[in-house]
């Protein structure tokens, strides 16, 4: 974590490593990315050191303010990760900003984005993000029901995409895994 | 939204038999479509006139010669094929359910044609009953023939799921509570039945079982990849491995 702290850059923005690349923190490749920037502040969260990324934390709330994300980020292909990963932050930790500045807005958020079309992780996402809202989020959950495959799996969606080679990446097991869990969430 | 499906009817003509209205008679495939929609046609599916006198009627109408008409429907009735892939597929949800999947087939045909059609298949017993318009005296997708399907079963129609090619027999079904499927691919509509009639959760958690160890990452230019963050997301999601 003393490490990552390095890689702020005049922003005072935490910078991405190259996940396809797994250069972890590569200084020679600053790149910033909304989704690596709150999956560093959950890290830093977690261990109740959030304060010392808090123009990344504002960042990352400028985003969800003005809906930045809504056509993806540099590495994430669309809407919902952003949100996914922000609803991961806040269970990171009983802080606050949290709870009391963010959630209120991710709410907004995920409320509007209901009923809009999504590949199947796009929908798991959303309604796991819905649910820790305590929201129970039908709409999607038919949709997401219709798009399981025979194999019992749901089919391949994109997760991350290679910027410069535009190159995309999924796992099944992943878009499987939260699939199950969405239903749950809607079936409790 | 988690009904519980117990029962399924399938439409015959189109969804579990193809046919061709390609005949070697003078009667057009779009002619035969027209005679099959005419209502003297209907009043011969459900019985209210014989096949002479339907032959007959239809000859005037479309000023065709009735052996003609006779010629053309026994060709029809060779080219009948059945759907084996759906076949497998209602058999293999039907062993799957351990006696908890009821299906019926209901068709708008004559009596006369269900006969010759009953000699075209032989896989007949995965249905618990075949309902003909020929024989209940009413046909899709008037209301009636549905209620009458309810009545002589006792099927709930919430938890009964109806797939159909047609969509106002769709529409029909949905009217009086089924859960209607139009078919169009008899791919789609597997899945679609075994999204319906399985366990979603269930079934999820077998794949990520069969596949355990083995849930690689894919791009789409090369086939797998090894990354370990998404496999942090799935010990993320699933609490194993």
């Amino acid at each position: 974590m003393d490490e990552m702290i390095k890689y702020i850059n005049s922003d005072g923005i935490v910078q991405a490593w190259h996940h396809l690349t797994s250069t972890y923190f590569d200084r020679n490749r600053p790149r910033i990315d909304p989704v690596v920037c709150v999956n560093v502040l959950t890290l830093f969260y977690r261990y109740g050191r959030g304060t010392q990324l808090s123009q990344t934390f504002q960042w990352v709330y400028q985003i969800l303010y003005y809906r930045a994300y809504l056509d993806g980020t540099r590495y994430y292909c669309y809407p919902e990760s952003f949100l996914y990963f922000l609803n991961r932050l806040i269970a990171s930790s009983d802080s606050p900003e949290l709870h009391r500045y963010l959630k209120p807005l991710l709410l907004e958020r995920v409320l509007e984005r209901i009923g809009a079309s999504g590949d199947a992780m796009a929908l798991a996402m959303r309604i796991l993000v819905c649910k820790s809202m305590g929201i129970r989020n039908e709409v999607d959950a038919r949709s997401l029901l219709a798009l399981q495959c025979e194999d019992g799996g749901w089919e391949l969606c994109w997760m991350f995409q290679h910027p410069s080679t535009k190159t995309k990446v999924g796992n099944r097991g992943l878009n499987t895994a939260l699939a199950i869990n969405a239903i749950n969430a809607v079936k409790e | 939204m988690f009904a519980k499906f117990t029962t399924i009817i399938f439409d015959l003509g189109d969804v579990l038999f193809n046919w061709s209205p390609q005949t070697k008679t003078t009667i057009s495939p779009m002619t035969f479509k027209r005679i099959l929609s005419s209502p003297t046609w209907f009043e011969y599916e459900c019985g209210k006139i014989s096949q002479d006198s339907c032959y007959e009627r239809i000859g005037n109408q479309f000023a065709i010669d009735p052996s003609e008409v006779a010629n053309a429907i026994a060709q029809a009735q060779d080219s009948l094929q059945s759907n084996n892939e759906l076949v497998s597929a209602i058999q293999q949800l039907k062993a799957e359910s351990n006696g908890g999947l009821r299906i019926y087939a209901m068709s708008n045909v004559s009596r006369p044609d269900y006969q010759v059609l009953h000699t075209k298949f032989t896989g007949w017993s995965i249905f618990d009953q075949v309902f003909t318009s020929g024989a209940v005296g009413e046909r899709k997708p008037g209301l009636a023939f549905y209620r009458h399907v309810i009545n002589a079963t006792g099927i709930n129609p919430q938890n009964t799921i109806f797939v159909d090619d047609t969509s106002e027999n769709v529409l029909s079904a949905r009217s009086v509570g089924f859960h209607g499927i139009i078919f169009d691919d008899t791919r789609q509509v597997i899945r679609a039945l075994r999204n319906l009639v399985g366990d979603p959760v269930k079934r999820g958690k077998e794949f990520l079982e069969m596949n355990s160890k083995n849930l690689k990452s894919t791009s789409d230019s090369d086939d797998a990849m090894d990354d370990n963050f998404m496999q942090l997301l799935i010990l993320d999601a699933t609490n194993n491995r």
